[in-house]
């Protein structure tokens, strides 16, 4: 008997090597330094044999392929095998958000993370620390195009400086351009019908949204009229849909940004003063019954938009082509208006500027090409863009809808000015000072919507109003308007956030939501506050403004 | 003779084998993984190489606020479901076995067994449609002359929410052990009785419960060792941030502080936590029913 | 049987067709209602306009769910996942809880094993270790990921355990007399009488192979090849999460409750067409007809 528990005990013992990595078989040093070909050097050099390299992909939410294509097999794909004579083999697909990050999570874990792969900051620096990525400063100097490399720059720094540790590129980021000012979409047929004017101020808005309370516009039934929806989490995301900021920032309160005070000292702000004051705001207009009743478990605000339930939300430019869009289909009298309110109701306002880089791509630390995730991105956001924008195979996936993150590589590189810029390209176009032909293959088929929607303006069709709302319309409030920038003075994470930071998020979350439902009269902002700095937000503070003092 | 019994050892041996490879690969050698729990777990070094920490990550536990908050929600919401989970189904199955109608009872069996075959992937979907703030239930309430009530987003219902869908889904098919046990009882004691003269009421305290009273017991005792699993699926799918206070249980803090945050150490040391209190309750409960009952579940 | 038909039993009779019908109806309501959600409009089902009956009455959502191929797949990688799994897990059931029954006496290696299996029951080395073995065996985005790491359900071998227990020892020892073999007395005379308990078993295997999203979701790395319930599971992904325009700008109609509740309908159908086979174990008396001591 003794002796059999032995034999299991050094069998278990043997098969425990299944849980090492092969930490005895290192891959053996190269040695040899060959001589880089031309492809390993310059953003287009073609490679002689095909480079199969493994993604971690981040699949969206419905891809709408044509039949036989896939994740592998698609026109990116064949088009970057043509180009460049590279091919992904996905490691992992899994949809975008938790599903996508427990599957990082899981490969991190471990230890053998696919060559190429999208992660958020936190797991950069995980990644970074864990000395599991490539070190990218030398292939981007040679492999990035002078447009990308260009690109980055127009961030001032900002962007390639939040993959940087230690002097060394370690990742590329998606740049965000810039998405604010966001607006107020409303429902100006709603406006009409209660008879009053086009909103500046809060208190426009607070008599309009009364207003739709209780004359039910929409036909609802009593009661059913959510005049104002909200997000759960109420502010902080920046230039998204449903966020509580532009009221906030009238207020001079930024939630979730780290910012610095007049004195210099750095402050989160979530905690300050103007918040609570903005949260109180909120928590009457709650109170009201102006801002959905449902907001703390309503999981689909877009729904209430799409069957008319809802008069009015905060959003970015795009927001026509979603989900506004869906409204338009279900029904086309919903006039769905951009406004700006500001604190004096003459259209200035302040509002955060966005961490430059949106997300990051790492190469593996062992992969024999690092200089592959430079000459992907310059391919795919550059000759793409600006050269190739008539490769017909793409030109009919767009046609078809197929949704752009299908691509193997996700990354997406552009000027900070993007949105600008396309709308001054599409009004020159529109205007006949810029030949339409020599738009871009984005560009060309909004102009195609807005030129059509101008033809027959009374009755266009959903994707014609989305295109003309968002490009003609949002993004040129957005061109227009006076923006006070407020930057904030960090984004990355800290040791103790590392452990802390989800709870304290959890404590502001949970701390917003029941202020602003009532749950907690406005003044439970002070003991937020207080145990917010307790329970490591202090530190945290502290280890912030170290980090900046050492930048 | 000796030898004959030596013989019939290896058989039994050979029989469990199988099984005990199964487990030998994939529950004992995940089990190094526990020692993650001691160390600061770095995934490039591996479980065997990551620096040995001690109890710092235990220690931590302690310190945050949050764990007090999620034990005892942890330990309300099971506790919760054991004791309405086990009373519920007893008393469907013995006034199920009262109906005659074969007919019916067996439309009654297949209707009320069917929430259990759903997730709460799939159930979450019909809960949450049920308790809309607009769904068929507020609409109840408001036909009363009631407020609606924000059932998903209130810290006064989230728990009873959670016990009672809990309830409401398995309570068919926790019947069924019961209503296996009742199958068992000899029909012969019955006839016996009721020619004795019994009624309804003492046929049931003392043929009925006394017949199903060893099976009540070892679900008891088996739902005891189970005190700490509040129900990782239910939760998941349900919670939202405003009920975190009350609906936030240990598996879901594992899986978004520890999985998804990739804090692999602080997860294990919970999780190693959780067992080894899952394992202390489960033995008592075990010598509580030896003890009391005269059976042992193991 | 004897009836008695005095008031009060009557009374009884009343109060215990009440009770019972209630709570049928209380199961009842949420799933006629999910019912009648795929069939009707899109629009009112949105409205919450939807209670028992179908508003205005279409096979929109089937008709879309036909063409659906990844629904279909992972459809079919459940099937097959419950056909392995549960014959899987009735073979190593049946093989080691048979042993287990015996008393220590008779087996002495039993409570070695019997006090493995608790331990194995109560502890694990959590998600990461075991999908590191998983992955290790290459198992990672194949059927076995899903069949393999459960394939001993040590709660339903210590169930089939205290069943085999209380089957008279005369059966055995008659048998061992007719000079039966250890597997011939576990299938000659156990299996047989202990089919109901089987029954019950597999239907715990086959509600648990099916209904399991949370492993398809951690091993399998491609969407094409998750189960069913992964892929229900990942319908209620977030889209207010994506924040990035060039994505959102080519999502369509996101909520589509009317077909969601027609892929819920259908991922039901299977388990309510094998229903009523494994019913029939349930109500047949479980040791009557067996020798009595």
């Amino acid at each position: 008997m003794r002796k059999s528990v032995a034999y299991v005990l050094v069998g278990i013992m043997g098969m425990s090597m299944l849980l090492t990595g092969c930490s005895g078989q290192k891959e053996a040093e190269k040695s040899v330094e060959h001589e880089k070909t031309e492809a390993e050097t310059t953003p287009y050099g073609k490679y002689e044999e095909t480079v199969v390299y493994t993604v971690g992909k981040n699949t969206p939410g419905s891809p709408r392929f044509p039949e036989g294509d896939d994740y592998e097999n698609n026109a990116y794909t064949r088009y970057m095998l043509e180009e460049l004579n590279i091919q992904n083999k996905n490691e992992f697909e899994a949809a975008t958000g938790d599903a996508y990050n427990q599957k990082v999570s899981m490969a991190i874990a471990t230890g053998k993370i696919p060559d190429v792969m999208m992660v958020d900051r936190t797991t950069l620096k995980q990644l970074v620390d864990n000395d599991m990525i490539a070190d990218l400063t030398e292939s981007y100097e040679q492999c990035a195009s002078d447009r990308i490399k260009e690109m980055y720059d127009s961030y001032g720094g900002r962007a390639l400086d939040m993959a940087t540790f230690d002097g060394k590129l370690m990742a590329l980021p998606s740049t965000a351009c810039d998405n604010v000012p966001t607006f107020l979409w409303i429902r100006q047929d709603w406006i009409d019908e209660v008879g009053m004017d086009a909103p500046a101020t809060l208190d426009d808005l607070e008599k309009i949204l009364t207003a739709f309370r209780d004359k039910d516009p929409g036909n609802n039934g009593a009661g059913k009229t959510i005049p104002l929806a909200i997000s759960r989490s109420i502010g902080g995301s920046y230039g998204a849909l449903f966020q509580a900021d532009n009221i906030m920032a009238i207020f001079g309160s930024y939630p979730r940004q780290w910012l610095k005070d007049e004195s210099g000292n750095v402050f989160y702000g979530s905690t300050s003063d103007e918040t609570k004051e903005a949260l109180g705001f909120l928590a009457d207009w709650y109170k009201k019954k102006l801002i959905d009743p449902q907001i703390a478990v309503r999981d689909d605000i877009e729904s209430t938009i799409v069957n008319g339930q809802c008069g009015a939300f905060f959003g970015p430019w795009w927001a026509p082509d979603y989900p506004l869009n869906d409204a338009r289909k279900v029904d086309e009298k919903a006039d769905w208006r951009p406004y700006i309110i500001s604190g004096k109701g003459d259209g200035a306002i302040t509002a955060y500027t966005q961490n430059p880089a949106s997300e990051y791509y790492v190469v593996r630390k062992e992969f024999e090409h690092p200089e592959i995730l430079p000459k992907i991105a310059s391919l795919l956001c550059d000759k793409l863009v600006y050269e190739d924008y008539n490769y017909e195979p793409i030109v009919a996936y767009n046609k078809a809808n197929v949704d752009s993150g299908v691509k193997p590589v996700g990354i997406l590189v552009n000027y900070s000015t993007a949105t600008s810029d396309m709308y001054e390209r599409i009004q020159k176009a529109i205007d006949g000072k810029l030949d339409p032909e020599e738009l871009n293959i984005d560009d060309y088929s909004q102009y195609l919507k807005c030129s059509d929607y101008l033809k027959h303006p009374d009755e266009p069709s959903p994707d014609e109003w989305s295109g003309y709302m968002s490009r003609m319309v949002g993004a040129k409030l957005m061109y227009e308007t006076e923006v006070t920038g407020v930057d904030p003075v960090y984004f990355g994470q800290t040791r103790s956030m590392k452990l802390k930071w989800a709870n304290l998020n959890k404590l502001e979350d949970e701390a917003f939501i029941k202020i602003v439902t009532g749950e907690e009269p406005v003044d439970y902002f002070d003991t937020f506050v207080s145990t917010w700095k307790s329970t490591g937000g202090d530190s945290i503070v502290a280890e912030v403004e170290e980090e900046i003092a050492q930048q | 003779m000796k030898k004959k019994r030596m013989a019939g050892q290896a058989g039994y041996h050979a029989m469990l084998m199988p099984g005990m490879i199964f487990l030998i690969i994939f529950n004992v050698v995940p089990m190094f993984g526990i020692l993650m729990a001691f160390e600061d777990y770095l995934p490039a070094k591996g479980i065997f190489h990551s620096a040995w920490v001690g109890l710092e990550n235990f220690k931590y536990m302690l310190e945050i606020p949050d764990s007090m908050i999620i034990l005892r929600n942890t330990l309300i919401i099971a506790i919760g479901k054991i004791v309405l989970g086990t009373i519920v189904p007893i008393c469907f199955a013995l006034l199920l076995n009262e109906i005659r109608n074969k007919l019916m009872k067996k439309g009654i069996q297949t209707v009320v067994y069917l929430p259990h075959f759903l997730s709460w992937a799939v159930l979450a979907a019909i809960v949450v449609n049920i308790f809309d703030y607009n769904g068929p239930i507020n609409s109840l309430i408001q036909s009363m002359g009631h407020d609606p009530i924000l059932f998903l987003g209130s810290n006064t219902w989230f728990r009873k929410i959670l016990i009672g869908t809990d309830v409401w889904k398995e309570f068919g098919y926790g019947s069924i052990v019961y209503l296996a046990a009742l199958t068992g009882i000899d029909p012969g004691l019955h006839e016996a009785a009721a020619i004795d003269g019994a009624n309804r009421f003492q046929r049931l305290r003392h043929i009925t419960l006394p017949g199903i009273m060893p099976i009540i017991m070892l679900m008891v005792a088996m739902n005891l060792g189970n005190i700490l699993n509040a129900g990782f699926d239910q939760v998941f799918n349900l919670y939202n941030p405003i009920v975190y206070e009350t609906g936030d249980i240990i598996d879901t803090y594992v899986y978004r502080v520890g999985l998804l945050g990739q804090q692999y150490s602080f997860a294990t040391a919970i999780g190693l936590l959780k067992s080894i209190v899952g394992c202390t309750l489960l033995l008592s409960a075990n010598g509580f029913a030896k003890k009391f009952a005269n059976m042992q579940i193991f | 049987m004897i009836r008695s038909k005095s008031f009060q039993s009557r009374l009884a009779d009343g109060i215990i067709w009440a009770v019972v019908l209630l709570m049928t109806a209380a199961c009842l309501f949420p799933m006629l209602n999910m019912i009648a959600i795929s069939f009707s409009d899109k629009s009112a089902a949105a409205g919450n306009m939807v209670g028992l009956i179908p508003v205005q009455f279409n096979l929109d959502s089937y008709r879309m769910l036909i063409e659906d191929h990844q629904f279909w797949r992972s459809f079919l990688i459940s099937v097959l996942r419950v056909v392995l799994g549960t014959a899987l897990n009735l073979i190593l059931v049946v093989l080691m809880a048979y042993p287990l029954s015996k008393s220590s006496r008779e087996f002495r290696g039993r409570n070695f094993y019997m006090n493995f299996l608790i331990f194995m029951m109560l502890f694990s080395g959590g998600m990461v270790p075991l999908f590191m073995v998983v992955n290790k065996l290459h198992l990672i985005d194949t059927i076995w990921s899903l069949v393999l790491p459960g394939a001993v359900p040590v709660f339903n071998v210590i169930l089939l355990m205290n069943f085999f227990k209380s089957v008279p020892a005369s059966l055995e020892e008659a048998a061992r007399i007719d000079g039966c073999s250890k597997l011939g007395i576990l299938f000659r005379i156990f299996l047989p009488i202990s089919l109901p308990s089987l029954a019950t078993i597999a239907l715990f295997s086959i509600v648990g192979h099916w209904n399991d999203y949370f492993s398809g979701l951690i091993y399998m790395n491609k969407a094409a090849n998750y189960p069913l319930q992964t892929y229900i599971q990942q319908l209620n992904v977030d889209i207010t999460k994506v924040t990035d325009a060039s994505q959102l700008q080519n999502l369509a109609a996101v909520s589509n409750k009317t077909l969601n509740a027609a892929k819920i309908v259908v991922s039901t159908i299977p388990l309510l067409v094998i229903y009523p086979f494994l019913q029939k174990y349930f109500v047949t008396g479980m040791v009557i007809g067996s020798v009595k001591e």
